[in-house]
């Protein structure tokens, strides 16, 4: 795993929840790079990523005041939003199959085993068979529909609709074990 | 659909958070989102669970990105830049204060906001970008987006106030990218908020929204 977010991005989203400008743009300089990547995998252009990605700054300004530490990371918080306003995006116009940058590798199981090491999540999705944990995971990062993921893994739409819900279930229950 | 059974509340947060929850589906469940504790409790234990996937190697946007948010937000960019210049403390205040004047003075009189807001429609299809200066009660719009309405609507701005009828302020612009300033003529501050109504061409003939409220957005409290 490459640098971390910010420990600090929490202290930061305090003041900008009263106003500080300086914070935000702090907040910003110090957490952008971590969340571009976020919205360019959905986005899959450049210039679509960073329009969504000016939405969730705005709304992190808007909204800071929402932020309950107590209710999870600073880092989730902050992600979350952006891949709404990506998710959005995309539903209001539907992605070429294009890219401006190839992801690194073609079905994200790569990125999954990457990204995960040493978190309850890891372990869970070990549990999962390939197909569920290709399919959330693909779901999660790139943002695909059902019906992208039922193309890209060449299976019928019904199979990837229960892998997604066996998969969820299957995470919920090890989650809260 | 009885979203307080806990397997199907848990597979549609799931969903959500995932994003194959899609479509009219989505936008039912994020209106229940907001009357329902439960389920933002069940969308909070998923996206802190799938959180660690949003660890991506880094990557910078452009360079332009950061002034092109400080601008949506409406903030005041000259006084910014030029308290961010390291010589200033020497040349002291009147100087800055000249330079300023000459600098807007050809302009309409500057809005120092106190905050910005961003009001949007449910699906995004309207969407306004609001700064409020409470020292003037002025309000600067930019639309970011207007939605479709026909030749014989107009949309309509709309003061919340606390425990009383909302107070027109005027129909707003529905070209996109145009900017507006509002002189509110009533205190702005808290328990405030804005809507926008779809209205009559030339605005509501009683005097309080008649159409459709497409969208609405509180003050921060802060």
């Amino acid at each position: 795993m490459s640098a971390p977010f910010p420990e600090q991005a929490q202290s930061l989203l305090a003041q900008v929840a009263l106003g500080n400008r300086e914070a935000f743009r702090e907040l910003y300089q110090s957490t952008v790079a971590h969340l571009f990547p976020v919205a360019l995998r959905i986005l899959r252009h450049r210039d679509k990523a960073e329009e969504a990605l000016q939405d969730a700054y705005i709304q992190i300004w808007n909204k800071a005041s929402e932020f309950r530490a107590e209710r999870g990371s600073a880092a989730a918080w902050m992600s979350t939003i952006v891949r709404y306003r990506a998710l959005d995006a995309v539903r209001r116009a539907p992605r070429e199959q294009t890219f401006d940058e190839l992801p690194e590798t073609a079905d994200g199981s790569d990125d999954i085993g990457r990204l995960l090491t040493g978190t309850d999540l890891q372990v869970c999705l070990d549990d999962l068979s390939d197909e569920q944990r290709r399919a959330i995971g693909l779901a999660y990062i790139e943002g695909l529909s059902h019906t992208e993921l039922s193309e890209k893994l060449a299976s019928p739409l019904g199979t990837v609709k229960s892998w997604i819900r066996r998969g969820l279930q299957a995470l919920r229950e090890c989650l809260t074990r | 659909m009885n979203l307080n059974r806990s397997p199907l509340r848990e597979q549609l947060a799931g969903a959500y958070v995932l994003g194959t929850l899609r479509g009219p589906a989505r936008a039912r469940f994020e209106r229940s989102l907001k009357d329902s504790a439960e389920l933002r409790d069940a969308v909070n234990f998923w996206e802190q669970a799938f959180a660690p996937l949003s660890e991506l190697a880094p990557q910078n946007p452009s360079r332009d990105l950061l002034p092109a948010i400080e601008a949506r937000l409406g903030w005041a960019r000259g006084e910014d830049a030029i308290r961010r210049l390291p010589w200033l403390p020497a040349l002291g205040f009147a100087m800055v204060a000249a330079f300023s004047v000459m600098l807007w003075a050809p302009w309409s009189p500057k809005l120092v906001p106190d905050f910005a807001l961003t009001v949007a429609t449910e699906e995004g299809h309207g969407r306004w970008q609001f700064a409020v200066d409470k020292t003037h009660n002025w309000i600067d719009v930019r639309v970011e987006s207007s939605p479709d309405v026909s030749a014989e609507q107009d949309l309509e701005l709309w003061l919340l106030v606390d425990g009383g009828a909302p107070v027109s302020l005027g129909l707003l612009s529905e070209v996109d990218g145009q900017r507006q300033r509002i002189e509110a003529g009533l205190p702005l501050g808290g328990g405030q908020g804005l809507a926008v109504s779809i209205e009559p061409v030339g605005g509501s003939p009683t005097g309080a929204p008649t159409g459709p409220v497409i969208a609405a957005e509180m003050f921060p409290s802060a």
